[in-house]
């Protein structure tokens, strides 16, 4: 059963209200950056909106240029691309090219295939999955432009390490990856 | 007007028009073209001495700090935004990025003291939010920046601290701040077809600046326009 996590930004301020973890509650929170997630199966509706006017938190859409900066150094913080979805559908062709790109990794043919998508066809990033390579057991993430984190992984206390690693703060734009570090 | 152009301007008249008086009225000091000549110039003179006064009060009335905000479409560089979601489409990120300018000029004022005092008690920051709900704006590395602190709905540049220090430090000039920020809708106030002005606010310790600010700063901020839709 795969968890689909809304992901949120706490805003400067949401350190006075004490506030943890809990999985009963569909609450995760991350020890690094300043995100929360709030699983899908238990929030809806009415219930997140009560949430946002109360807590501070906003919601975010995930930069492009992120997407990107997160695909180039992809080798460096160790993950590995399995997918790539775009607002519009691929064309067969499309696909296929897009895939084999992935598999053999080249970084700079992927990366000019999305500026082509981006920039002569209208189409934008929608979601990328990847796989962390040290991260154990090893689970697909997907992360979509809404802020929504898909993922297989079941364990509170993986999904909170999942919530703090490096790729999720490039993509929620909480981290600037410094390249001597990694 | 520059004071000191002004100033020597007036000094170099004064001299060559003392001599002209004082050489002249030795051969011609009593023929009547002189006293025509005489009057005329001291016309000139007095003309002189308004300018300097003139130069005086501008230097008195002008303030020392304009703050001017540009929002620009970054993709097509006009003031409006179009934003559009329709099923799963929606506008492409790139044409919905707004470059935000703050230009700060230092002029020369007899203010610039005071306005700095001024400045380093209020906290002055700059709130951009849509006026009216319904979109969330973020700006560029905004969870990373020190000086721009997130809002639900926006963000705030803190601009307080800049502006002490241009006035602590820079001679008269201009210095501008650069931050791009994205639109984006607002999934908890969801809103069919609208269009929302942003208009940057003038803060001072969250309510907006009293009005009397604006003696030491003049603030000009033209809003910028999103037409959105969400169908």
């Amino acid at each position: 059963m795969s968890k689909k996590l809304y992901m949120y930004r706490i805003l400067p301020g949401y350190k006075d209200t004490p506030f943890h973890s809990n999985e009963q509650d569909g609450v995760f929170l991350s020890h690094n950056w300043p995100l929360l997630g709030l699983d899908r199966q238990i929030w809806r509706g009415q219930k997140v909106k009560k949430f946002q006017t109360e807590i501070p938190v906003k919601p975010f859409e995930v930069r492009q240029k992120k997407f990107d900066l997160l695909i180039s150094i992809s080798k460096e913080i160790g993950i590995r691309l399995i997918k790539i979805n775009f607002s519009n559908d691929l064309y067969e062709e499309e696909h296929i090219a897009l895939l084999s790109l992935i598999r053999m990794s080249d970084i700079e043919g992927i990366l000019q295939f999305i500026e082509q998508q981006r920039y002569d066809f209208g189409n934008d990033i929608e979601s990328i999955t990847f796989l962390v390579d040290d991260s154990n057991p090893k689970e697909h993430v997907t992360f979509t432009r809404e802020g929504v984190l898909i993922s297989d992984i079941d364990d509170e206390q993986e999904l909170e390490d999942m919530l703090s690693s490096l790729p999720i703060g490039v993509l929620s734009g909480t981290y600037l990856p410094n390249l001597e570090e990694l | 007007m520059e004071r000191g152009l002004v100033f020597r301007e007036l000094i170099k008249q004064l001299i060559s028009l003392g001599l002209f008086y004082c050489l002249m009225s030795i051969w011609w000091g009593d023929e009547q073209w002189f006293k025509d000549k005489v009057k005329e110039l001291s016309f000139f003179i007095s003309m002189g001495f308004i300018f300097l006064i003139v130069s005086l009060l501008t230097y008195a009335i002008s303030r020392p700090i304009l703050l001017q905000i540009e929002q620009t479409n970054k993709h097509f560089g006009r003031s409006e935004t179009t934003f559009s979601i329709s099923g799963t489409q929606k506008t492409q990120e790139h044409e919905r990025v707004v470059d935000l300018t703050i230009n700060v000029v230092k002029n020369v004022s007899i203010w610039t003291w005071l306005t700095r005092k001024i400045i380093e008690k209020m906290d002055i920051y700059i709130l951009i939010e849509p006026v009216t709900p319904g979109l969330v704006l973020e700006a560029e590395n905004e969870a990373m920046r020190t000086d721009i602190v997130s809002t639900p709905t926006g963000f705030k540049i803190k601009v307080g601290e800049y502006i002490a220090r241009i006035l602590r430090r820079s001679n008269s000039g201009e210095h501008s701040k650069g931050c791009e920020y994205v639109i984006q809708e607002d999934r908890g106030n969801v809103v069919s077809s609208e269009t929302f002005q942003i208009n940057p606010v003038l803060m001072s310790r969250n309510k907006e600046a009293p009005s009397w600010v604006t003696l030491f700063i003049r603030f000009n901020s033209p809003s910028h326009i999103v037409h959105f839709k969400w169908e």
